[in-house]
């Protein structure tokens, strides 16, 4: 058993339609299990996506949104999802669909916008930064 | 060791990888001055000079890596062999970055902490 | 260094053209459909067959078992191996 270390994830990948979310998923879940800090999951290009509120799978399918959510309140860790990214590829919480006049919103907490200076300051503070 | 090592592998435009990785880049150096950039494989065309993707309705962000200097990101490395083998390694480059030969590229990232690579 | 790759040799080039960034004491981990390149002999298997003296080939289990496929070089790991190697690899890239 190795000593716990701070791991900041980056995901690069949607909820669906690439398995980058899946994989960095279970990476979290298996490294919180083994000990380790999650310091925060940033998402980042296509991996904004994760943070849709309107994710909507089949019944018999994994819910990977509300997998993060879970996994995120349990274990306080943030779910940063890039601003930039977000707002270009349609995902937008309440404050900024105001500002943009756009009538819905599809992100909430714990699943957050933020600037690239959280992943900015996981690069500079986390022991490892794992890329998915 | 240095902290961060951005390693930047496609052809800009076609994908925002580039683009956002640019981004990163100049978040992280807003944090530290302790980072490297390295333009390899198909990186290597985010360089040229004289792009034009207003055409394609791409945002022009070549020339933000001309401040790359004024924001203190000094090691930026490209990828001589990869020039090479794309057959542009005459063509004009936007900024001046050094150029170095593969191995030496991949003994360089080796000398930092955290690598990303896109 | 840990090396991670996520796609078929046969599909993206992206483990062909790295080969040169591959290092003696270097580790490989394959995950997602990059795990196909463990799982039978095929145009690339002697190029990791060589270098096996030098880098070590993982692959992951879960991945397989998801393809159908059992990794026949090198060796699987499941998720905890996985995260152990990023703990014990100081410096980790991901290929994408």
């Amino acid at each position: 058993m190795s000593q716990p270390v701070t791991i900041a994830v980056l995901v690069t990948g949607p909820a669906y339609g690439s398995q980058d979310a899946l994989s960095a998923y279970h990476y979290v879940k298996s490294a919180i299990e083994l000990g380790h800090t999650i310091q925060r999951v940033f998402f980042y290009n296509d991996g904004v996506l994760n943070g849709s509120t309107l994710t909507s799978p089949a019944a018999d399918e994994f819910d990977l949104y509300n997998a993060w959510l879970i996994l995120a309140r349990e274990h306080r860790f943030d779910l940063d999802i890039c601003s930039g990214a977000a707002l270009r590829r349609g995902v937008i919480d309440q404050s900024e669909a105001g500002k943009a006049g756009k009538s819905h919103f599809n992100l909430e907490l714990p699943f957050q916008l933020t600037g690239l200076g959280q992943l900015a300051a996981s690069i500079v503070t986390a022991d490892r930064v794992i890329q998915f | 060791m240095l902290r961060a090592a951005f390693i930047t592998r496609q052809v800009p435009h076609g994908t925002s990888l580039a683009r956002e990785t640019q981004d990163a880049i100049l978040a992280t150096s807003a944090l530290t001055e302790d980072l490297s950039v390295f333009f390899i494989g198909d990186g290597v065309y985010q360089l040229v000079s004289k792009q034009k993707p207003q055409g394609i309705a791409c945002r022009d962000f070549a020339p933000t890596f001309g401040m790359f200097e004024l924001y203190d990101i000094e090691n930026v490395y490209v990828c001589a062999d990869s020039l090479l083998e794309r057959g542009i390694s005459d063509v004009e480059l936007i900024i001046d970055a050094e150029r170095l030969p593969q191995s030496e590229i991949n003994q360089r990232i080796r000398q930092h902490a955290i690598i990303l690579n896109f | 260094m840990l090396h991670i790759f996520k796609s078929s040799p046969f599909s993206r080039n992206t483990f062909i053209d790295s080969l040169a960034y591959l290092d003696d004491g270097d580790v490989v981990l394959f995950i997602q459909d990059a795990v196909v390149i463990t799982a039978s002999h095929h145009k690339y298997a002697k190029i990791l067959q060589d270098l096996m003296p030098k880098v070590t080939f993982y692959t992951l289990t879960e991945d397989l078992d998801a393809r159908g496929l059992k990794s026949i070089l090198g060796q699987q790991v499941s998720y905890p191996e996985f995260v152990n190697l990023t703990v014990s690899n100081s410096q980790i890239q991901t290929w994408n």
